[in-house]
């Protein structure tokens, strides 16, 4: 990487153009992937369906993490039940078998949805690299507006593609409201 | 009527051989009732439950997307309400289990009187007459309610208009609870009075929910069976639509796994005479293969299988889990009626229970082809009241006022 380009890359986080509408934001978003630029991430004050299909929102690991720890969690749970009840103090009240396995279900159920809703918020906190109290998108003005009514498409500087000149041009062509350069 | 649509699926074209299998399954039950009454009457009784499930459950659905709107709910409410109309067929067909209930069920038995204290002192609610009598009031409710959620919904496809829609409002709420109420009583009579030393009061739920998972499952497959109609494949041509009916059928399936398991873990948990012998003949002499089977294939295969989105939104791959639901709820009626034969008859498996649920099945199914073709398979209401929304999901608009 010319150290030219290193440069821009510290100094700023990227390229923010500005939009009004949902369907404007869609064609600036189209717009730009079809250009190359893969970097690039949207701030709206609601969801816009399609939006992150545009920008290629992949199926994040979540599910799988998910499905580990409930199953963790499931086993542990059925695990401790039958130790308890079978090796560790094997004591028949009831007339029932040891290993009295429809009475573990209530307990093996709880335990993996316990981990499932767990893991999947820590999950998804990490993931997100959240919490983060602080985004360089915050240094612009006119970025509160990003919770009412203003649309933002950001091409993050670490794009290979990114370069100020060139990026500037390809986000003018979709007419944004405004474009600012987004320091660190 | 005149619509070009109702002439071009395949399908229809099975009403003919689908009564001429159900009428030659039938026979030969007619046949072998004169050496084997019971087996014969069994299977007939089996292959009657399982389409009677169908039509409740089908039934229970239309009423449901009464109350509740949704886009999905338009996609099969024709052939639901289809299903709901054979109630008056399912009456008739019940007169041969009315005739030999003397061999089915312990209340209508004088051997059963004679051997069993507690037949004797349930005389007063399970007396032969008064049992049948119950059994014309529960149909003369399904029939009323099957024919005018129909006559009503056709009105509103005519009129749009809104005082209708709350009519149908008003006896789906009504009818819910009149479902649930004459499907538990009705589910005593027929299949858990058969086991004299059981009680349960969870199994009419659990029966009910089970019947929701035979109509969802067999509506999902008819919407295959239809997909090449043309208004129906408009319709089902945005994924979240039938995507809501996959979200359905697992929901029931959980519910009904949760009710069922929820039974039996009471029954468990008691460990008492009185309560267990529903169990112990469904966990002994091979059964247990069964029970099995109901768990990992009624339950965990299909509950696995629907959590995965790409199954939801892919028709064929939905009606295939479907149809194997479907299967299953056979099994299912199979193991609820089979091992409760008296003690005199041995409690397994006979060559004549497929055969009755093909024959009721094959009638059943002709007759309801036959009346699903009389209107179009898509409610012309439908491209009314749906509206598309860009960049979302389609919505109900709110009749007006």
């Amino acid at each position: 990487m010319p150290a030219e380009v290193r440069d821009i890359s510290k100094r700023l986080f990227g390229l923010a153009a500005e939009f009004d509408s949902p369907e404007a934001i869609l064609e600036a978003a189209k717009h730009v992937r079809v250009q190359g630029y893969r970097h690039v991430e949207a701030y709206t004050p609601i969801p816009i369906d399609g939006l992150s299909e545009i920008l290629g929102f992949r199926r994040t690991w979540i599910p799988a993490i998910v499905l580990c720890c409930a199953a963790i969690g499931a086993g542990g749970g059925f695990f401790m039940e039958w130790f308890a009840n079978v090796v560790h103090l094997p004591w028949n009240i009831g007339g029932r078998p040891m290993n009295s396995w429809p009475a573990f279900i209530p307990i093996t159920f709880e335990m993996g949805i316990l981990f499932a809703g767990v893991s999947a918020t820590i999950a998804m906190l990490a993931l997100n690299k959240l919490p983060q109290p602080y985004h360089p998108m915050f240094r612009l003005d006119s970025f509160t507006e990003a919770s009412r009514n203003r649309f933002f498409l950001c091409i993050e500087s670490d794009d290979p593609l990114f370069d100020l000149e060139k990026t500037r041009q390809a986000l003018e062509t979709v007419h944004p409201l405004a474009i600012s350069e987004v320091p660190r | 009527m005149t619509s070009s649509d109702l002439t071009t699926p395949r399908i229809f074209e099975a009403r003919l051989p689908a009564l001429i299998i159900g009428v030659g399954a039938l026979a030969i039950c007619a046949i072998a009732l004169f050496f084997d009454p019971l087996h014969a009457l069994r299977g007939y009784l089996i292959g009657w439950l399982f389409c009677l499930g169908i039509s409740i459950g089908s039934m229970c659905i239309v009423m449901m997307h009464h109350l509740t709107g949704g886009a999905w709910g338009w996609l099969v409410r024709r052939p639901a309400e289809s299903a709901g109309l054979t109630f008056l067929l399912l009456a008739i067909l019940f007169i041969p289990i009315a005739i030999g209930a003397k061999v089915l069920f312990p209340w209508a038995s004088t051997a059963a009187a004679a051997e069993s204290v507690l037949v004797r002192h349930r005389e007063p609610y399970f007396h032969t007459a008064l049992t049948l009598f119950r059994a014309l009031v529960f149909f003369v409710l399904w029939i009323v309610w099957g024919w005018r959620l129909h006559a009503l919904s056709l009105e509103y496809d005519r009129t749009l208009d809104p005082t209708i829609a709350s009519k149908l409002r008003r006896y789906s709420a009504s009818g819910l609870v009149m479902v649930f109420i004459t499907m538990s009583l009705a589910g005593m009579d027929w299949i858990a009075s058969r086991e004299v030393d059981w009680y349960s009061s969870t199994f009419g739920l659990a029966l009910i929910v089970g019947q929701g998972v035979a109509g969802t499952a067999f509506l999902i497959v008819m919407l295959q069976l239809l997909r090449n109609a043309p208004r129906v494949s408009d319709a089902i041509k945005e994924k979240n639509r039938f995507h809501d009916l996959g979200n359905l059928l697992l929901t029931v399936v959980v519910l009904w796994a949760y009710i069922s398991f929820a039974q039996l873990l009471v029954i468990w948990m008691g460990n008492m005479q009185d309560d267990i012998t529903w169990f112990y003949h469904r966990t002994h002499r091979g059964w247990k293969v069964i029970a099995i089977l109901l768990i990992t294939i009624h339950f965990g295969l299909p509950f696995i299988l629907l959590l995965f989105q790409g199954s939801k939104r892919n028709l064929r791959i939905l009606a295939t889990i479907a149809g194997g639901l479907l299967f299953m709820r056979a099994i299912d009626v199979i193991w609820m009626i089979v091992p409760s034969s008296r003690a005199s008859a041995p409690r397994i498996i006979s060559w004549l229970d497929p055969i009755g649920i093909v024959g009721v099945f094959g009638i059943w199914f002709s007759v309801f082809l036959t009346l699903l073709k009389r209107h179009p398979l898509i409610p012309l209401a439908f491209e009314r009241v749906i509206e598309i929304v860009p960049y979302g999901r389609s919505k109900e608009r709110q009749p007006a006022a």
